[in-house]
């Protein structure tokens, strides 16, 4: 407890070198998260360019999950789940309904301006999708695991159905594995197989961000390497926001890093610098191994 | 040394003792269940003939089967779980995936804990003065299925809660992460994917109604004809077996024993066909 409190009195220093505004797709801005009365995001920002990769980073609880959480509201799920702040996707606030902006004003004053939004959430999920720690291939068919999303927008079949499987399996590289499987379980699949699967899947409602939350931790290196070649084919293409533990996959993967600590965003900045010359001894003694 | 030999040797007999008395009592609780199913057999194998399957209930003394008590069995359990899939599994749903932390949810799932060992006769009473004395009049086969039903409802609710809370959270937040409402994730998604486990929901529910007696006393009542109208007394296997076998005629006791029989067969065969559905899609 007293630790605890510590820490939570001590000003962390702080440095985030945003991209040029014009490019950013999506952006967090001083956000704050709930659970229950539990708060584990503390004034979070993050800023993420269109089209490029931005990895997260930092020790097991830093809030690297729960910060990708936010950003396509699934954290709503569960009750007594709460995000304050600003979440901007293409100008649009994600979090400005009735109760966002209440909470909003309840902590920053009545200055705050923001425009009310009731964003349908299914529209968010569909601009902002997401692949899971473990795969997570519903149970059915590999071609109507690719369609499932797009049905829920599309009335879609035969041919032109065909096609856009064939695109995402094709984008998600993993279309020369299972083109001549495309009716058998996905559950089939091996594990690498099934994280590009619901990449895939990801992809087939054409999002203009995906979220990976940790997405190789239950792979093994060939089938990382794999979803790494998949994740840089799609730079260019779509945004990407990766949570990994892994440094060497975020210095691989992404043109910005960030590196979070007890609920905080620490540092931010293009990838190179970030690990050659980290601006913070924090984030120095992370990326070094020191800490951790 | 010896110390330790001595306690070596307290702990070897302990050991023993546990392990004949677990032998044993395994050895008393099979050999009940062996030696009803052979006195099942021998006494029920007499009584199998193509007559059984084809004719109704004989006068004492004349020719005869079990075709109204079976075909009214039929009726009886498949109506009743017809009734008691839907609510059972909407209702277990309903605790595993909306309400099952409200008050309301704890709640329900207490009374369903209750209704779980309910006395099968306070079931047939109540749909008694429900249906047999109120709604309908007088006795019939639809209240008969809808108190079978009530003693299945608790079960197929209790497992299809348990399986549904056996599928992981990332499958239904992958499904809502696409985009999908949460009905629509519950239906295509985790009931898809609980499909065996539903299944078996059912054959708990099933096995459970099978051989009810006491409920269908009170609303079903038993018909000496063929029936199948659901507003009518209609026969059933175990009310036709509690009547046959307590009377004083050998051909009579001989057709309850064969219609004892054919419960425990079918229970068994939907059983085992109930594994093989499972078996064949996990593998």
């Amino acid at each position: 407890m007293s630790l605890l409190d510590s820490e939570a009195v001590e000003t962390y220093e702080r440095s985030i070198t945003a991209p040029p505004a014009d490019n950013l797709v999506l952006e967090a801005r001083n956000l704050d998260f709930f659970y229950g009365k539990k708060q584990t995001l503390f004034g979070v920002d993050l800023p993420v360019e269109k089209n490029k990769i931005t990895a997260l980073i930092g020790p097991s609880g830093c809030g690297k999950s729960t910060l990708l959480r936010t950003l396509n509201r699934i954290y709503e799920l569960y009750p007594g789940q709460q995000a304050t702040g600003r979440i901007i996707l293409d100008g649009q606030d994600v979090l400005a309904d009735k109760a966002g902006i209440a909470r909003l004003r309840a902590r920053d004053g009545d200055a705050v301006e923001v425009t009310p939004n009731k964003m349908d959430l299914a529209t968010l999920r569909a601009r902002v999708g997401m692949v899971f720690q473990k795969p997570t291939p519903f149970p059915m068919s590999i071609y109507d695991n690719i369609a499932f999303g797009v049905r829920l927008y599309k009335r879609i079949r035969g041919a032109e159905m065909d096609e856009i499987v064939e695109r995402a399996l094709r984008r998600a590289a993993l279309w020369d594995e299972v083109k001549d499987k495309l009716k058998e379980s996905g559950l089939g699949l091996s594990g690498g197989q099934q994280q590009r699967l619901c990449v895939a899947r990801g992809l087939a409602i054409d999002p203009e961000v995906l979220l990976l939350d940790e997405p190789a931790s239950a792979l093994d290196p060939i089938s990382t390497a794999k979803l790494e070649d998949t994740l840089n084919e799609l730079v260019g293409n779509v945004t990407i926001v990766i949570v990994t533990h892994n440094l060497h996959q975020a210095a691989r993967l992404a043109q910005h890093t960030g590196f979070m600590f007890l609920g905080r965003m620490i540092e931010f900045g293009p990838t190179e610098e970030f690990f050659s010359a980290p601006k913070l001894k924090r984030t120095r003694d992370y990326v070094t191994g020191r800490f951790g | 040394m010896t110390r330790m030999t001595a306690r070596a040797r307290r702990r070897s007999i302990i050991n023993t003792i546990f392990v004949t008395a677990c032998g044993l009592t395994a050895v008393i609780a099979l050999g009940a269940l062996a030696l009803i199913g052979w006195s099942l057999l021998t006494k029920g194998i007499g009584g199998i003939n193509g007559d059984l399957f084809t004719m109704s209930q004989p006068a004492p003394g004349s020719r005869g089967g079990l075709l109204n008590a079976i075909t009214g069995s039929v009726i009886l359990c498949l109506l009743a779980m017809i009734f008691a899939v839907v609510i059972g599994v909407l209702a277990g749903t309903w605790l595993s995936e909306y309400g099952g932390r409200t008050k309301l949810g704890h709640a329900v799932r207490f009374l369903n804990d209750v209704l779980l060992s309910a006395p099968s006769i306070l079931i047939g009473l109540f749909v008694y003065e429900l249906l047999v004395r109120n709604v309908v009049g007088h006795f019939s086969a639809l209240a008969g299925s809808v108190a079978l039903a009530i003693l299945a409802v608790p079960i197929v609710t209790r497992t299809t809660e348990d399986i549904l809370l056996l599928q992981p959270a990332a499958l239904r937040e992958a499904g809502m992460a696409l985009g999908a409402t949460r009905a629509f994730v519950v239906r295509k998604i985790v009931w898809r994917s609980a499909a065996t486990g539903l299944l078996t929901a059912g054959l708990l529910g099933f096995a459970r109604i099978s051989g009810e007696t006491a409920p269908l006393l009170f609303t079903s009542l038993g018909n000496q004809f063929f029936s199948v109208k659901l507003l009518q007394p209609i026969a059933s296997l175990p009310t036709t077996i509690f009547q046959f076998a307590l009377s004083a005629y050998e051909d009579w006791q001989r057709l309850a024993w064969a219609g004892a029989l054919l419960i425990a067969a079918s229970v068994l065969a939907i059983n085992i066909a109930g594994r093989a559905i499972i078996h064949g899609k996990s593998s």
